[in-house]
């Protein structure tokens, strides 16, 4: 039966293959990737995105280029895990195509040669719309992309409280050290590896520390502990006032935002820009509660989609991955997700720009421009399981 | 006609024991690792974490089986006396998946929970932060809560049976020969029944030693329980730490393994004991 139905496969898709898709013109991708079948393998923890994958963008691929959309919920480590048992036992045919990565993740992945690429020369969306030059396209977590991951969406760390229960939002670290002392026990964040809850400490780092010193350290855990010593002071200093006296912390950005939801908490933090809005929205978190930023700014980053190393529809992959680019659906994801686009906005034409500008963000948000004027380059990815060590060491229950 | 089967069930199983422990003894060719040694065995000695959360998950593992096998015996001794529908109803949380016990703790234990805001109400406490933090506490009594709610009844079931038929048999001997019911539990019940309490808490204590759910749900950030820790390490972008999270699990396995021993040699002891009843 299932050798019956690879044959199939490959029957269909043998007369295109002549060529290699890594030599194919973008027509010649789109004749090949028709009336095939593309999976999207990734984080399958947010229900509207995961609606919105299934619903326009699913739409949008079979209406345009004939691809269907297999969306596969899966964390990235259990990907990985699955790619990298693929790759050992030698099988070239492998059902993963797209896959949603960056940090850490991506670094490995390219490291040990797990990836398809690179790819985004002959992507029209990516030619025309993408700010070839930025840093948070060409850099994932500070390691260079090489052609190897698309830009997918943008987020940045933004922190948020109720307003109903103290007016004042701390402005740095110092101020939050007082926000907690004064309501003790309803402040916490995620238990670091927690993705949330490392950009929460990194966060931390870059106000009492500043961002620059780490753009060019060496991965090495004392010069690093060194470096971020004050911080770790901070922590400590900061836990007694912390949700259990600092013994424990939520093990999930999911449960922290449960435990605010129901007022255990006074404040979150969360790497989607724009998700204390949606959770208004859609009543899970109170009406009076106010995103901020400290003031010397908030981490930022960019994460992407790779094809896998032994993907069975690389082509199939790349004109879904262009799609994903595209000013239209970009302007759709925006719109209807709050996510922060990557298309580069002065080269879009009169009519693109109109889509992006007619978005209302709604409340509890802080304006996009005030936003990205207060981001942070995120931390070269070899850095941050390192700190991630410390934190359990020095910080957790100390 | 049953061998193949079996046959095939243990090749998987040695197949996983075996590659990981191939892969705890640093051998990982996907990642460029390819020679043997014990350098992530002695690693994770060198690690004050790992033997935290080991001393931490034997702590709580090994407690809340005692708890469960004593209180689960007195609930054996109780049932004998109790009717079919009270049974059923005891053992109802045997049934229940380890995560609806999490649930029902958290619910009604957790700061944010129905008895802190019972207390809450009653004005024992001012703010949800002030009831004493019984879930993710690192002492894991919310942890053990939810063990003895799952695996009280259990026991009571495991040991209900053998209780059942001793004080029907030798039981009723000895209360002819005039030994009072507290004679008859100490000399001739508990004794013949020891075998089967301490199997099950065997049982008990293995599952505890490996379980994943009640710790991810319930468990303290610091000290990691042990199937944590290995999932932590596991995940880890490096792929080269995954050695090291192989042999954490080995660690898991070689205790279960000490345990299984220990219960086989007591299956054995048992079967003698009770053989010898049925022959009289």
């Amino acid at each position: 039966m299932l050798a019956g139905c690879n044959q199939t496969a490959q029957e269909t898709s043998a007369p295109v293959e002549t060529k290699p898709v890594s030599e194919m013109s973008f027509e010649e991708l789109t004749e090949a990737a028709k009336g095939t079948t593309v999976s999207f393998y990734g984080w399958g923890g947010d229900e509207n995105l995961n609606a919105w994958l299934d619903g326009f963008y699913a739409t949008y691929l079979k209406e345009n280029y004939n691809i269907t959309l297999d969306r596969v919920p899966m964390n990235i480590d259990e990907i990985l895990s699955q790619l990298t048992g693929e790759l050992g036992a030698g099988k070239t045919d492998g059902p993963i195509d797209m896959i949603w990565i960056n940090g850490e993740n991506f670094r490995t992945a390219k490291d040990n040669d797990m990836l398809f690429g690179p790819f985004l020369a002959p992507l029209p969306s990516y030619q025309n719309y993408i700010d070839q030059n930025a840093d948070d396209i060409t850099l994932d977590f500070g390691y260079p992309v090489d052609g190897y991951e698309a830009p997918y969406g943008k987020a940045q760390l933004v922190f948020y409280s109720d307003l109903a229960k103290d007016a004042v939002q701390p402005k740095n670290t110092q101020e939050l050290l007082g926000f907690a002392r004064s309501h003790p026990g309803m402040v916490t964040y995620p238990a670091l590896p927690d993705f949330t809850g490392s950009a929460f400490v990194r966060n931390v780092i870059y106000d009492i520390v500043g961002y620059e010193q780490f753009m060019t350290m060496e991965a090495d855990k004392e010069t690093v502990k060194a470096a971020i010593e004050p911080a770790l002071e901070y922590l400590r200093e900061l836990n007694p006032y912390l949700w259990s006296g600092g013994k424990s912390y939520p093990s999930s950005s999911t449960e922290m935002e449960n435990m605010y939801s129901n007022g255990e908490l006074i404040m979150g933090v969360t790497y989607a820009a724009f998700g204390p809005t949606v959770n208004i929205e859609n009543g899970k978190f109170p009406e009076t509660t106010m995103s901020f930023q400290f003031d010397s700014g908030t981490l930022s980053n960019t994460n992407f989609i790779a094809i896998a190393k032994n993907s069975e529809n690389p082509a199939g992959a790349m004109v879904a991955i262009n799609a994903m680019m595209s000013p239209e659906v970009q302007a759709n994801r925006f719109a209807t997700l709050k996510t922060l686009p990557v298309v580069d906005y002065t080269k879009l034409d009169d009519a693109q720009k109109a889509a992006f500008d007619a978005v209302e963000i709604g409340a509890g948000a802080i304006p996009q421009d005030e936003l990205l004027s207060k981001a942070a380059p995120e931390m070269p990815s070899n850095l941050v399981p390192i700190i991630e060590e410390i934190w359990l060491e020095e910080v957790a229950g100390k | 006609m049953l061998i193949l089967p079996q046959l095939l069930l243990i090749m998987l199983l040695l197949f996983a024991l075996g590659s990981a422990l191939l892969q705890s003894l640093g051998y990982m060719p996907v990642v460029g690792l390819k020679t043997l040694s014990l350098d992530y065995y002695r690693a994770l000695v060198e690690r004050p974490q790992v033997l935290k959360a080991l001393l931490f998950t034997l702590r709580y593992s090994a407690l809340s089986a005692i708890l469960a096998t004593a209180l689960g015996t007195l609930l054996a001794l109780g049932l004998t006396r109790a009717s079919a529908a009270w049974q059923r109803l005891v053992y109802l949380p045997i049934l229940a998946p380890y995560m609806v016990a999490a649930a029902l703790v958290m619910h009604l234990f957790a700061q944010g929970g129905i008895f802190s805001r019972i207390a809450g109400q009653l004005g024992l406490i001012g703010a949800p932060a002030q009831f004493p933090l019984l879930v993710y506490d690192q002492a894991g009594i919310g942890m053990m809560l939810a063990l003895l709610w799952k695996q009280t009844p259990f026991i009571a079931m495991f040991v209900f049976a053998i209780v059942s038929r001793i004080s029907t048999g030798l039981g009723e001997a000895a209360a002819t020969l005039g030994a009072s019911s507290l004679q008859r539990l100490c000399h001739v019940t508990l004794p013949l029944a020891m075998p089967t309490i301490l199997s099950g808490f065997l049982i008990l204590f293995c599952y505890t030693l490996g379980d994943y759910t009640i710790p991810l749900l319930l468990g303290p950030t610091v000290p990691n329980p042990l199937s944590i820790l290995a999932y932590q390490t596991y995940i880890h972008p490096d792929l080269k730490m995954r050695p090291l999270a192989m042999a954490i699990n080995m660690c898991i396995t070689l205790l279960s393994l000490i345990a299984a021993g220990l219960y086989a040699y007591l299956l054995r002891r048992s079967e003698q004991t009770l053989g010898g009843e049925r022959d009289a």
